[in-house]
C-alpha cells in the first residue's frame, strides 16, 4: 500500500469491479489541471489560502509510532489511512479567520444536496471515500469544495450520471471563456 | 444487529485495521481500549457500502478514551478524556 504520488492507483485495487472498469475515467478527471480541475462548475478562481502542509511521510511514521502499530504487506492493520487521516500530530496553528463562501462554493454544496435528494448520492459516505482517495499532494493543495466537487464528479461519472466525456466538453467551453474574457 | 454487543462501562478496544475505504476510524483511536460510554443509535456502514454491498445499519457506540494513553506526552489533568463514536464492528472486548 502507499500514499506517493501513486495513491490513487493503490487505493483503487479495494474498489468494486465495477468501479475498477471505471478507473482510467477517474483517472481522468483527477488529471484535469491542477488548481481547478472542475472549472465546468465555476468560472471564479479557487480560494488559493492553503496553509495546511503536514509532512504526511513524518506524519505516517510518528503515527505507526504513537498506536504501536505497523503497516502489513496486505494493507489491513496499518496507520495511518492516508492524507486526511493526522488527528493529534502537528500541523501548525489554526487558521481562525472568517472567510466568504464564495459563489461556485455555494453552487458546489447545492450540487452535493440535490444530488442526495435525487437519490444520485445515497450518504455522505461516498463522497468521503473519494476525499479519501486523493493523492496526498492534492489532499493538501485543493480547497475543501474542491475536493468535494472532484469526489462528486467521480461518483457522477461512476453511476453513469454523467460522461467522461461531458465533463471534458463542458470544461473545455469554459476554459476558452475564460481565456477569451482574459 | 438490533440487540447491542456491547452496554454501557464495558471495556473495549478498538481495532487495528487499515480498511481501503473510508471507514470512519482516526489512526489514533486505532488499537486503543476504552469504556463504552453510551450506547447510540444505528447508521449506514460506509466500508461495506462502499464495496457496493448497500447500506447496511451497524451499532454505534461512543468510547471513552483516556487523553493521557492517547498521547505522549500529554500534560492536561489525567482525568482528561476523549469520547469518540465507533461502529460495532470495530470494537473489539477487551479485558
Amino acid at each position: 500500500m502507499g500514499w506517493a504520488s501513486d495513491g490513487a492507483l493503490t487505493h483503487a485495487s479495494a474498489l468494486s469491479p465495477r468501479r475498477r472498469q471505471l478507473l482510467p475515467a477517474l483517472l481522468y478527471l483527477a488529471s484535469l489541471s491542477d488548481r481547478a480541475p472542475l472549472t465546468f462548475m465555476a468560472d471564479e478562481p479557487a480560494n488559493p489560502d492553503h496553509d495546511h502542509d503536514p509532512d504526511h511521510a513524518a506524519l505516517a511514521e510518528s503515527a505507526q509510532d504513537a498506536a504501536g502499530l505497523t503497516v502489513d504487506s496486505q494493507g489491513d492493520g496499518g496507520v495511518p489511512g492516508g492524507p486526511h487521516d493526522v488527528g493529534g500530530f502537528p500541523a501548525g496553528p489554526v487558521d481562525r479567520s472568517e472567510h466568504d463562501t464564495a459563489h461556485w462554493e455555494w453552487q458546489i454544496d447545492a450540487m452535493i444536496r440535490l444530488a442526495l435528494q435525487k437519490g444520485l448520492l445515497s450518504d455522505f459516505a461516498e463522497l468521503r471515500d473519494g476525499i479519501e482517495r486523493l493523492a496526498p499532494e492534492d489532499y493538501d493543495t485543493l480547497s475543501y469544495y474542491e475536493r468535494w466537487v472532484k469526489s462528486l464528479a467521480w461518483v457522477l461519472v461512476d453511476k453513469g450520471v454523467v460522461s467522461e466525456a461531458a465533463l471534458e466538453r463542458r470544461a473545455e467551453a469554459i476554459r476558452q471563456r475564460q481565456v477569451a474574457s482574459a | 444487529m438490533s440487540i447491542p454487543r456491547y452496554a454501557v462501562g464495558q471495556r473495549v478496544r478498538i481495532a487495528a485495521r487499515l480498511p481501503q475505504v473510508h471507514h470512519r476510524v482516526p489512526a489514533y483511536a486505532k488499537g486503543r481500549i476504552g469504556r463504552v460510554e453510551r450506547v447510540c443509535g444505528l447508521h449506514g456502514e460506509p466500508e461495506r457500502f462502499i464495496r457496493g454491498d448497500g447500506l447496511p445499519k451497524q451499532r454505534i457506540y461512543r468510547v471513552r478514551l483516556q487523553q493521557n494513553e492517547l498521547w505522549h506526552p500529554y500534560e492536561g489533568p489525567d482525568e482528561d478524556v476523549l469520547d469518540i463514536e465507533i461502529f460495532e464492528h470495530w470494537l473489539e472486548p477487551a479485558e
